[in-house]
């Protein structure tokens, strides 16, 4: 092979693996958190059972949902959790895996007793939404996740808002700013839905 | 024969060569720290996290900071050198001193090199404008310890290199229109082993 020739192939191969592979890790890197999240980021159902008082209302929607369009709360941050890198634990997060092929996505929870926010991410990691408890109504924040081709009508009083991706993450956000009042905040987190609207 | 063969093993060392090349240009960069912004040893990167983003942030946030938000909501510091300009190393003791920030709530996390929290019982992965309340002085100066013992206020690895992200919920105007004003905390070095 002439010198020429080698030094081409060299250079071709190094721009395209590098373009492709900068392309590729985003969507990549989402994909698979959107598969771990609901097997390790979430309180592990035994965990669940027994600091929900009503043990079935949460527990078993994640399992027969399959971790997809419902909410999981995660327990506290600490350095077992290996899903999602630089989490902080001053956060209590609750993720929900969306996928709005099964149709839009409301979004609620209460936001009395601190910072609260809901974000959304698309499946190329995008922060297309967010918004904390600051602009509330009644206390509350209320969004609805619609695809590029849906149309109808959002439930009153929510928000759409559309989604550049069929498939994403939601991340709602619940701030502990005391640790005396750690079980409030906790509860606050648990409040959080993702409900599929059906049409 | 032997020319096609010499002329396949060639084609596959280029190739190889060029994989080599393409791929571990890209690691370097997208595990490296270079935001857009400095003040000091912090670096911040506001097009984090926005639709409008390169490819090179959205690529290196994915690897770094994946689900981080937006600079209306949060914006993330990241320090990975001491206030000399040092890398931050785990065989060696580090004063972080500091005082209030310009936003509604801010906290300093430690990681170590992996991006995850360094593993200790402890807990000492974060501390904040609430958990730093009790040692701040009437002028609002507080300082904190970090190294690899029990008894830091931020627990580094026990060996290797470590990183720190200030984090600004809400944060005041000043925090995006004049980055390089804000009195980020200071990141001392002490002794080493």
């Amino acid at each position: 092979m002439k010198p020429l020739n080698f030094i081409a192939i060299v250079i071709a191969t190094a721009i395209a693996s590098h373009t492709l592979a900068l392309h590729f890790i985003p969507s990549g890197i989402m994909n698979i958190a959107m598969k771990r999240i609901p097997v390790s980021g979430v309180i592990s159902a035994e965990k669940m059972l027994r600091l929900e008082k009503d043990p079935n209302r949460i527990s078993s929607r994640i399992i027969s949902q399959k971790g997809i369009n419902v909410a999981m709360p995660s327990a506290r941050m600490d350095h077992r959790q290996r899903t999602v890198v630089r989490s902080t634990p001053d956060i209590l997060y609750t993720a929900c895996i969306y996928d709005l092929n099964d149709g839009p996505l409301q979004l609620t929870t209460p936001t009395i007793g601190g910072y609260t926010s809901v974000s959304a991410f698309a499946d190329n990691t995008d922060n297309y939404f967010t918004e904390d408890d600051r602009s509330a109504i009644s206390n509350k924040l209320d969004v609805t996740l619609v695809s590029n081709d849906w149309s109808g009508d959002v439930p009153e009083g929510s928000k759409a808002v559309t989604s550049p991706s069929e498939k994403g993450i939601v991340l709602f956000r619940v701030l502990i700013e005391n640790e005396v009042d750690f079980d409030m905040h906790v509860q606050r987190q648990r409040q959080a839905r993702c409900t599929t609207l059906k049409s | 024969m032997k020319s096609i063969l010499k002329k396949i093993v060639a084609g596959f060392v280029a190739v190889t060569l060029g994989l080599a090349i393409g791929l571990g240009s890209l690691r370097y960069i997208l595990t490296s720290v270079s935001g857009e912004i400095h003040n000091g040893p912090w670096t911040t990167d506001f097009s984090a996290g926005e639709t409008d983003a390169s490819a090179y942030t959205r690529a290196k946030l994915a690897v770094q900071a994946l689900l981080a938000m937006t600079k209306d909501q949060a914006i993330y510091f990241i320090a990975e050198t001491d206030s000399d300009g040092e890398p931050l190393d785990a065989a060696c003791r580090y004063t972080l001193s500091g005082g209030d920030l310009p936003t509604r709530w801010w906290s300093i996390t430690i990681y170590a090199s992996d991006y995850f929290f360094v593993a200790n019982e402890e807990q000492r992965y974060a501390i904040s404008k609430s958990s730093l309340a009790a040692q701040t002085d009437e002028n609002g100066q507080w300082n904190a310890s970090i190294n690899n013992t029990a008894t830091a206020d931020l627990i580094a690895p026990k060996t290797g290199s470590f990183s720190l992200i200030v984090r600004h919920y809400n944060p005041e105007p000043i925090v995006t229109n004049d980055p390089k004003s804000l009195n980020l905390p200071i990141i001392t070095k002490g002794e080493c082993k």
